[in-house]
């Protein structure tokens, strides 16, 4: 999976000033894709995710232009599409999608095989406790561990410890 | 960390991650030694490849749709930013002239406002002052120059009776006629008004006169804080009750 996660452009208007539209558009071309795919793995179907992540950056906009802090903002991204998107989920109920994973470009015994194992991982997922899901799956989007602590209020050293948790269930789920 | 100890899995996670702080060099020497730490640190090196591997690769979503609606979006909260920043500028300026009225603009109160009435004294040495006649010294201020301090002083409409428009180094002490030495003072307002003024020039005149004092201290006394003279003068933290009602100079009317 290639990182989609570069570096965080600023821009800056002809009189000096940042140009805050600017600035939150070069987020959204940076972060949407990792972001929707994030959002879809919480169950939000499609066109949820699309509203969820329009209106996260519409709150950036809101967040920058009132000055408030620019520190990690990939973590403040995934923290308001996060929460959103979790009020969202609760407002529909068990109305969630199931996440597609059936990859392109294989031959019909790679994608059962590869079908196969992504049902035991993904059940073995499932069954984490809901903060280590979470920094799981933030993780699969190319978050570091700051971003990770940063978007859902952890420590890095509580983000570490719930990934080591997580990778050892997965590590058995590998070896069987 | 003692040798025998190896790093646990959410410490060579943090490493990893580029995250082990002030801790680095240690456990990255410690992991370069350690054949257990260095093994550990490679399966979940890989356990995370393998997790991260394993989400579905799709197709970018399109982008062109979605940012137009973000860039409609944008625009409209930009365009509510602005009238906010307007309707917070006019709220200021509200503000900013409540404020003013209230209480920064020049005052009309016992003491002029010093930006518009420093003091101004004509040349004259002490024995011109005392011999003034006492018409000289009491002279009131032309209608004009009166009407412009009490524009300078935002003050429309005086109420007949309610100030005199005194000076603040009296011409009966070489004050000149100028609007930097006139300000609009309650005439019987509060306990240092013009009343009280009056009777202290009268004394200091006597005394500059008497040659107790000298006439250019005497002024420049009087322009820094006439109050604060009539205390020193005076040796009262109050007006002195013989002068609350004095009466010498009139109100404007």
């Amino acid at each position: 999976m290639s990182s989609v996660l570069g570096s965080i452009r600023i821009g800056i208007g002809v009189n000096g000033a940042p140009c805050v539209r600017e600035e939150v558009t070069a987020l959204f071309v940076e972060l949407r894709a990792p972001l929707l795919r994030y959002l879809r793995s919480l169950g939000l179907r499609e066109d949820d995710s699309e509203d969820v992540a329009q209106e996260t950056f519409l709150s950036l906009y809101e967040h920058l232009r009132q000055g408030k802090p620019r520190d990690c903002l990939r973590g403040w991204v995934f923290r308001v599409g996060h929460n959103l998107a979790l009020k969202r989920l609760m407002r529909k109920g068990c109305e969630t999608a199931e996440f597609d994973l059936v990859d392109g470009g294989m031959t019909p015994e790679e994608q059962a095989d590869w079908k196969a194992r992504q049902v035991r991982m993904q059940n073995v997922v499932a069954a984490l406790p809901e903060r280590d899901r979470y920094c799981l799956l933030l993780r699969a989007e190319g978050l570091r561990y700051r971003e990770i602590g940063e978007a859902l209020e952890m420590s890095l050293g509580a983000v570490a410890a719930s990934l080591a948790r997580s990778l050892n269930k997965l590590s058995v789920v590998e070896r069987g | 960390m003692r040798a025998h100890e190896h790093l646990r899995d959410e410490e060579l996670l943090l490493l990893l991650d580029g995250e082990a702080g002030a801790r680095e060099q240690e456990w990255i020497a410690h992991v370069a030694q350690c054949q257990a730490c260095g093994a550990r640190r490679a399966q979940l090196e890989q356990a995370m490849a393998n997790w991260v591997a394993s989400r579905p690769s799709t197709a970018p979503p399109a982008m062109e749709q979605p940012l137009a609606n973000l860039r409609r979006g944008l625009e409209t909260r930009s365009r509510h930013w602005l009238r906010y920043a307007a309707a917070a500028c006019v709220m200021a300026a509200v503000a900013g002239g409540v404020l003013w009225n209230t209480h920064l603009r020049a005052p009309a109160g016992p003491l002029p406002d010093a930006r518009l009435t420093p003091g101004a004294a004509r040349a004259l040495t002490r024995d011109e002052v005392c011999g003034l006649a006492e018409e000289d010294g009491e002279r009131r201020a032309p209608v004009e120059l009166a009407r412009r301090v009490f524009r300078d002083y935002r003050i429309a409409r005086p109420r007949a009776r309610a100030y005199e428009l005194d000076y603040l180094i009296s011409p009966a002490l070489g004050g000149a006629e100028e609007a930097r030495n006139l300000w609009p003072q309650p005439y019987a307002e509060g306990i240092w008004n013009s009343r009280v003024k009056d009777a202290l020039e009268d004394d200091l005149r006597r005394q500059v006169c008497s040659g107790a004092l000298e006439l250019t201290s005497v002024q420049a006394e009087l322009a820094e804080d006439w109050i604060a003279t009539y205390k020193r003068h005076f040796r009262s933290e109050r007006p002195l009750a013989e002068h609350r009602g004095f009466m010498k100079d009139q109100a404007w009317e």
